[in-house]
């Protein structure tokens, strides 16, 4: 579906990514997992089309990906939702660049004469049961003529997250489109975007610095050092959907994706705080549960 | 030479109902709306096109700021000259007042657009020109009513000034009448009138619809 190869990017002289290969199978959830600045951000925009590959190629279903398509759209990580627009304008703007096929015909009941080619422009009808479907999907339909700055921060993220849906892309990234909600909220949201992935099964690409949110998620995780970026483990989570965070096997998961990540942790704690930082004592390496679960 | 405060209440009451405030006070507004509106439409334009295509931007730039600082009734003489006397040549010189704000505020909100908006545009999509009327400008509309707002005010000032050098029948010339017959509380009666009708609109127009944009757009 989705194959990137030796892809390489730098600003200047700094070189941000180094020799990336990633294979994404079809309804395959991947996670990248990174400390903040190890380049996963710059690599899901450019697998979106957002931002220029510097050698290596990215290919979606084998064409080399050059510029933004609708087959792949980006969840941003502030949402960016458009302020003039409310909910429902919000989740219909990019239709008119999609064509609706069969199913969405289907949805949109008697009211769509049949018998136009298969592929065709949304009528305004389409759209109408589009969005309405998708804001029933993320549980916003009460709220449809809300604007923007009347909604909580992670009704925002669901908006966005139906904007995306609508376009129904090949591929659905999202940059750590929860980083910015608190723990409550972004505990919803995950059982929300399983539950969405199940019913879709759409393919996922999904950017984020938290371990426990990557393992509840995903089919594998891919972790990412940083000064170059690069991926250095590919771990598949190998259990059934849907997953509880409280699920040992999960736990014991986190522990092993943290224990991948200790030269990561070292070598930047030692550039940030000098050689001098008791590293055993400092309870880093305690286990996820001890430093509250996530962050790295 | 300082009148008290009744007297100029009492000159305010006997010069609306008895005087020629009131058609001094349409007038002056009419001239006011018909520059304001081609300021604002001017600016706009002008705006835009200079937000959009660099080159413009630095050329018009070098220019509109050293004009910025000209009061605009400076332009008075020439435009007394270009438009032969009266009517026209106040209202350029109210439109010349409003103008490089209105210029300034759409380049500075049009070049202020979040970017990630922008690229979120770009991937639901939409390519250049699409992007340019359906995000950059709908994403620049706070900073243009800042625009319009300061906009306004200037023209207003712009008005009073011209209107005190030229001719007509508006409040600027109330005002000069009343100097010239040593009537104090007139010239304060009219300065009343420029500071309420300045504060009114300035207060339950502009200021207004300036916080629910903000609001709304989410930078306040």
């Amino acid at each position: 579906m989705l194959s990137i190869q030796n892809l390489h990017k730098s600003f200047g002289q700094e070189k941000v990514l180094e020799g990336l290969d990633i294979e994404v199978n079809k309804g395959e959830f991947v996670s990248v997992l990174g400390p903040s600045g190890c380049g996963k951000s710059t690599l899901i925009h450019m697998i979106a089309g957002l931002e220029s590959v510097s050698s290596g190629k990215i290919l979606m279903k084998d064409r080399e990906v050059k510029a933004p398509g609708t087959d792949r759209i980006l969840v941003f990580q502030s949402g960016a939702l458009f302020p003039w627009l409310n909910v429902r304008e919000n989740i219909a703007f990019g239709l008119s660049n999609v064509k609706a096929d069969k199913k969405s015909r289907d949805t949109a009941g008697d009211k769509v004469r049949i018998g136009k080619s298969k592929k065709h422009k949304f009528t305004n009808e389409e759209k109408e049961a589009r969005v309405e479907d998708l804001m029933k999907k993320v549980h916003l339909y009460q709220f449809r003529d809300k604007y923007p700055h009347q909604l909580s921060g992670g009704m925002k993220q669901r908006v966005s997250i139906a904007r995306s849906l609508a376009m129904d892309p090949e591929v659905l990234l999202m940059d750590e489109p929860f980083s910015a909600l608190d723990e409550q909220t972004k505990m919803v949201l995950h059982d929300e975007l399983q539950r969405i992935w199940m019913e879709t099964k759409k393919t996922i690409v999904f950017v984020t610095h938290n371990i426990r949110e990557a393992v509840k998620l995903s089919d594998r995780v891919l972790v990412m050092g940083s000064h170059p970026g690069k991926i250095i483990r590919d771990i598949p989570i190998p259990y059934a959907h849907p997953r509880k965070v409280t699920d040992p096997n999960l736990v014991e998961m986190e522990k092993v994706i943290m224990e991948s990540l200790k030269d990561e942790i070292e070598k930047r704690t030692k550039e940030e705080f000098g050689d001098g930082y008791p590293m055993e004592e400092s309870g880093v390496f305690s286990g996820p549960d001890y430093t509250m679960g996530d962050g790295i | 030479m300082f009148p008290g405060p009744m007297q100029v209440i009492e000159t305010l009451i006997r010069g609306f109902t008895e005087g020629n405030y009131v058609p001094a006070l349409l007038n002056s507004l009419r001239r006011l709306f018909i520059g304001y509106f081609i300021s604002v439409m001017l600016g706009t334009v002008i705006g835009v096109l200079m937000g959009r295509f660099k080159t413009l931007d630095e050329i018009l730039g070098v220019v509109i700021l050293p004009l910025q600082s000209v009061p605009s009734v400076v332009w008075l003489p020439l435009a007394l000259l270009w438009f032969s006397m009266g009517e026209s040549a106040m209202i350029f010189v109210v439109v010349i007042g409003g103008l490089w704000n209105m210029i300034m505020s759409t380049t500075a909100g049009i070049k202020g657009v979040d970017p990630v908006l922008i690229q979120c545009g770009r991937n639901l999509g939409f390519g250049g020109g699409k992007i340019f009327t359906k995000v950059i400008l709908p994403a620049s509309i706070p900073s243009m009513i800042t625009g319009m707002r300061l906009a306004w005010a200037f023209c207003w000032r712009a008005l009073m000034a011209a209107e005190i050098i030229g001719t007509g029948q508006g409040l600027g010339q109330v005002l000069m009448w009343g100097r010239d017959m040593g009537n104090m509380s007139t010239v304060m009666a009219v300065m009343f009138i420029i500071a309420a009708t300045g504060m009114i609109s300035d207060g339950f127009v502009f200021k207004r619809l300036e916080n629910r944009i903000y609001k709304q757009w989410g930078l306040l």
